[in-house]
């Protein structure tokens, strides 16, 4: 009765709270049978805990951010590969390459979104694919008071269209991506290297350099000034396992985490 | 200006000695030092126009400079594509050794860095290449630091002047003290 009452009201209001009118709807219809496997794709099932220790979710903010996530990929199909929303209740727009800055200039222009603070950017890299950076910008709309974040991808040699022109704190944020990662950014104003040495050679965050580098740093007192050598080591690496000789932590064997079935001996 | 201290110290005569004090006089007091002006920290780059540089000891030298710690050479190149390991094969031979060599090309073009920087690991140098501007700050507190550095800038294409420069470059050339009184 409640649902064809808001079905009613959805003819007749205006679309503005058209929007809200189907959030509701959406968590409070009850006409679909639980065993059924393929669910809406527009609405998200709503995740409500009986435990009291674990963090509550605003289902309806959920809901809004997934459908404001929907719009962007239907304003821009051509661009715009995926949509996911985390388990933290965090919107993740996921684009090609080629489409990161349209993207973006959306987000950041237009009347829905207003995305106008770039919170960070960051890159993670991957070596096994065969686009083994991944860029993330972090957004905030402080219009809406929403946050999300826009993702691509790109590999070593191919250059990313620079965000500059619509934040300019990207300024430095890409020239950090640039220093620690080696990815390109064009249409940057000045794109060099921010957190390492002078003539530093390598990428450090890259997966392929390691922890402490190739080489140090040391102040030689004879020729009074500093020297650069090939990193050494008094010790070299240990593998640590640790194990005791007593049992002291006798539940937490091997197969803890994938309890072998008790074979019952048959009398 | 006596009179109105005058009328200050009439009014509140306690708050006149306080007025006149600095923000803060102790450790972590805020100071700020011009390494240009020290001359015994090296040569350091004052300025730079789009046909040469002028040093901090008073020398402006034309056309694409090789600065070193205490000396200064002119560097026979006329843009960045004449870069080649040939021309970057001098800096090897100095002796004492140089740790880092900076590149001052006169654009931003990354198609120009990418060729400067493979005739530079040809020659196996370690070298920072940047852009003219902030090729020679860099250079000035490396300098500064005394780290055995070396310069190779070529003067900028493009210079964005504004008003405090454009009056510094007047007072430089119109020497104020042997100008007529009107």
């Amino acid at each position: 009765m409640i649902i064809n009452l808001l079905k009613l009201i959805k003819k007749t209001l205006p679309s503005t709270s058209k929007r809200y009118i189907q959030v509701r709807h959406c968590l409070s219809s009850d006409d679909k049978p639980a065993d059924v496997q393929i669910g809406d794709p527009f609405c998200l099932t709503p995740i409500e805990y009986e435990s009291h220790t674990l963090r509550k979710h605003d289902n309806f903010k959920r809901q809004r951010l997934y459908e404001f996530g929907l719009y962007v990929a239907a304003c821009m199909p051509k661009f715009v590969q995926k949509i996911q929303m985390q388990h933290t209740d965090e919107l993740e727009i996921l684009t090609s390459p080629e489409g990161l800055f349209p993207v973006m200039s959306f987000m950041a222009h237009h009347q829905h979104a207003c995305f106008n603070q770039c919170s960070h950017a960051t890159a993670i890299d991957v070596p096994s694919r065969e686009y083994r950076f991944e860029i993330a910008y972090n957004l905030l709309s402080l219009r809406f008071g929403e946050r999300a974040r826009v993702k691509s991808y790109t590999d070593e040699v191919t250059p990313l269209h620079s965000a500059y022109s619509l934040w300019g704190n990207c300024n430095w944020l890409e020239r950090e991506i640039y220093d620690m990662f080696g990815i390109i950014f064009t249409n940057h104003p000045d794109l060099r290297r921010i957190l390492t040495d002078y003539g530093f050679v390598g990428h450090p965050l890259r997966k392929d350099f390691p922890l402490t580098g190739y080489v140090e740093v040391r102040y030689d007192d004879e020729l009074k000034k500093i020297v650069y050598e090939p990193v050494e080591f008094a010790q070299e690496m240990r593998n640590f396992q640790l194990q005791s000789p007593w049992n002291y932590l006798r539940s937490f064997h091997e197969s803890y985490n994938c309890p072998v079935p008790e074979k019952k001996e048959a009398k | 200006m006596f009179k109105q201290i005058g009328h200050i110290v009439k009014r509140n005569p306690v708050f006149l000695s306080v007025r006149y004090k600095a923000a803060y006089e102790g450790d972590g007091k805020t100071t700020v030092r011009v390494i240009n002006q020290e001359q015994d920290l090296g040569l350091m780059i004052d300025a730079f126009a789009t046909y040469g540089f002028r040093l901090n000891n008073g020398i402006t030298v034309l056309g694409p400079i090789a600065i070193f710690p205490r000396t200064i050479l002119s560097w026979q190149v006329k843009s960045s594509k004449e870069i080649t390991e040939d021309s970057l094969r001098f800096f090897k031979l100095l002796e004492p050794k140089i740790d880092l060599l900076i590149i001052g090309l006169e654009s931003n073009d990354r198609s120009t860095t990418d060729t400067v920087f493979r005739a530079a690991r040809a020659v196996k140098l370690n070298v920072e290449i940047l852009a003219t501007e902030h090729a020679c700050s860099t250079f000035n507190f490396l300098n500064s630091e005394a780290r055995s550095v070396a310069g190779a800038i070529i003067p900028p294409l493009h210079v964005e002047v504004n008003e405090d420069d454009m009056l510094k470059s007047k007072l430089h050339y119109e020497n104020l003290y042997k100008k007529e009184l009107h």
